[in-house]
């Protein structure tokens, strides 16, 4: 429920449309869009009146080469999404054949059940076991979907950082930073787990500072998905990330050179 | 009557790279090219189906009909031919990405496409720390007589259809009260938030923000004419 009246919300709409709003009053309109129509109108409209003011400028033609460019870029942005497509495709397969193994097995047991009732004890239990281990993992991918959708559903203000660097070639870990929500989250993926007594520190890089915002550490699985993240309130002047091998709990300042290492770069959502 | 000077739009100087004089024998045997910011909302919402469907063709004859407008929007904030470029790329990628949630309904496409390239450029001079803040009056300009400056390379029915534009938002910034429309320009153009407008202009935040609200809503009422429904 917004703290603000309708008269208020009404009074936010064009410095919303402007991108004019602190993030406090521009979380208060986001809310409050999805079930105010008229709201939502009055946004439209002086997004609208931008529109005119903005087509207003002299229209100026690109270079030559640019038109190029962009059907390039498109034609690489459409075979990445059908890969993507392709991915997740291949997931859902492999999910429902886990659970069509999984059925297979029950009416298996079924037969065993008849036979040995110590025998379907022992299935029973591997068979529980193996369900557990399936829900677990398909709430943990549920959960790690919704909370990237969160963080790509912005559409100013995301940051992204692809960290590369010496570790095994298919490591990979992803900083996104939404800095109209000031929310940020790491993805890392086959990411072995620090070593005893060690963690992974995070780090954000000016041309003269670094700062550190999240000390974590990955599962066995190799993956790691972290969220609640000490961000600056700015990005102003923040170039690049940095993962470190630290002392469990962190360090004031890397005590270790960089095991990943990626520029800051702005992302569309 | 109020003499501060009035600073909209800006006009370009710069000129620009010759048209390519590519072909467009390629374009989407089916969507027919339009003049680059005629209104026509069917064609419109057709061409985002297909561009949401990863239709080449159809990204195509997008950059086609809106490239030249959003260069302009982008080069109004980045001074930069460079990065107004970039800009570009990135709002066209970004309406990409964006293309299956685009609706008619939520507004028309080039006024959608504007405000993406506005916000871009806002983003990029951000991260680039290298925000210009001094947008030249129009006064300013050598002779004087911007409005018939223009030398963009655009073609003949978008820059005359730009150009009356321009003069009727010049018509209605100039018919704004002085503190409205100087709140508002900070805030449009400049990509202030309300609280820096309040301090740039010394004046109380409330007062800012009444001062913009109004300022829209004035221009709104103005260029209606402008706007899709009111386009022909």
């Amino acid at each position: 429920m917004s703290a603000h009246t309708r008269a208020q919300l009404f009074e936010l709409a064009s410095g919303y449309a402007l991108g004019a709003l602190s993030p406090e009053e521009t979380a208060a309109v986001e809310a409050a869009l999805p079930d105010n129509a008229e709201l939502a109108a009055e946004v439209l409209s002086i997004r609208e009146t931008m529109g005119a003011l903005l087509r207003a400028e002299a229209p100026i033609v690109p270079r030559a080469g640019l038109r190029a460019e962009w059907t390039q870029r498109a034609a690489s942005l459409q075979r990445a999404r059908e890969e993507d497509r392709h991915s997740a495709t291949a997931t859902i397969t492999r999910i429902t054949d886990v659970r069509h193994r999984r059925r297979s097995v029950t009416w298996i047991l079924g037969v065993a059940l008849a036979a040995s009732l110590t025998g379907l004890a022992v299935l029973g239990a591997q068979l529980q076991k193996s369900r557990d281990r399936l829900t677990v993992a398909m709430a943990a991918t549920e959960k790690r979907e919704r909370q990237l959708n969160t963080v790509l559903e912005a559409e100013d203000g995301l940051l992204l950082a692809i960290l590369k660097g010496n570790v095994a070639s298919e490591t990979g870990v992803q900083f996104f930073w939404n800095v109209r929500q000031k929310r940020g989250m790491v993805h890392a993926f086959h990411l072995r787990p620090a070593p005893v007594g060690r963690a992974y520190q995070v780090w954000l890089h000016t041309g003269t500072t670094v700062t550190s915002v999240r000390v974590f550490d990955s599962g066995e699985d190799g993956h790691a998905l972290i969220e609640q993240m000490t961000l600056p309130d700015s990005p102003i002047g923040i170039t690049s990330v940095s993962i470190t091998v630290e002392p469990t709990g962190g360090s004031p300042q890397p005590t270790t050179a960089p095991i990943l290492f990626g520029e800051m770069q702005r992302r569309t959502s | 009557m109020d003499s501060r000077p009035l600073r909209l739009p800006f006009v370009a100087f710069a000129r620009p790279s010759p048209p390519s004089g590519r072909s467009r024998a390629n374009a989407s045997p089916v969507l027919q090219l339009q003049p680059p910011t005629t209104p026509n909302t069917d064609h419109d919402t057709a061409l985002m189906a297909m561009f949401a469907a990863g239709d080449e063709r159809a990204a195509a004859v997008l950059y086609d009909r809106f490239a030249p407008m959003l260069m302009a929007v982008a080069f109004r904030v980045t001074r930069s031919r460079v990065d107004a470029e970039e800009v570009v790329l990135e709002t066209l990628e970004q309406a990409w990405r964006q293309a299956q949630r685009y609706e008619q309904s939520r507004g028309s496409l080039d006024a959608w496409l504007a405000v993406i390239a506005r916000s871009r450029a806002f983003d990029r001079m951000r991260m680039d720390q290298r925000r210009t803040r001094h947008i030249v009056a129009i006064e300013d300009q050598p002779g004087g007589a911007l409005l018939e400056a223009v030398d963009t390379g655009a073609t003949p029915n978008g820059a005359a259809e730009a150009s009356d534009a321009r003069r009727l938002v010049v018509q209605a910034l100039a018919a704004l009260p002085a503190a409205q429309r100087e709140a508002v320009e900070l805030a449009f153009y400049d990509g202030l938030t309300q609280s820096e407008v309040a301090e740039r202009l010394g004046e109380p935040l409330g007062t800012v923000k009444t001062r913009i609200r109004l300022g829209m809503i004035k221009l709104r009422d103005m260029l209606r004419p402008l706007a899709p429904e009111g386009r022909s």
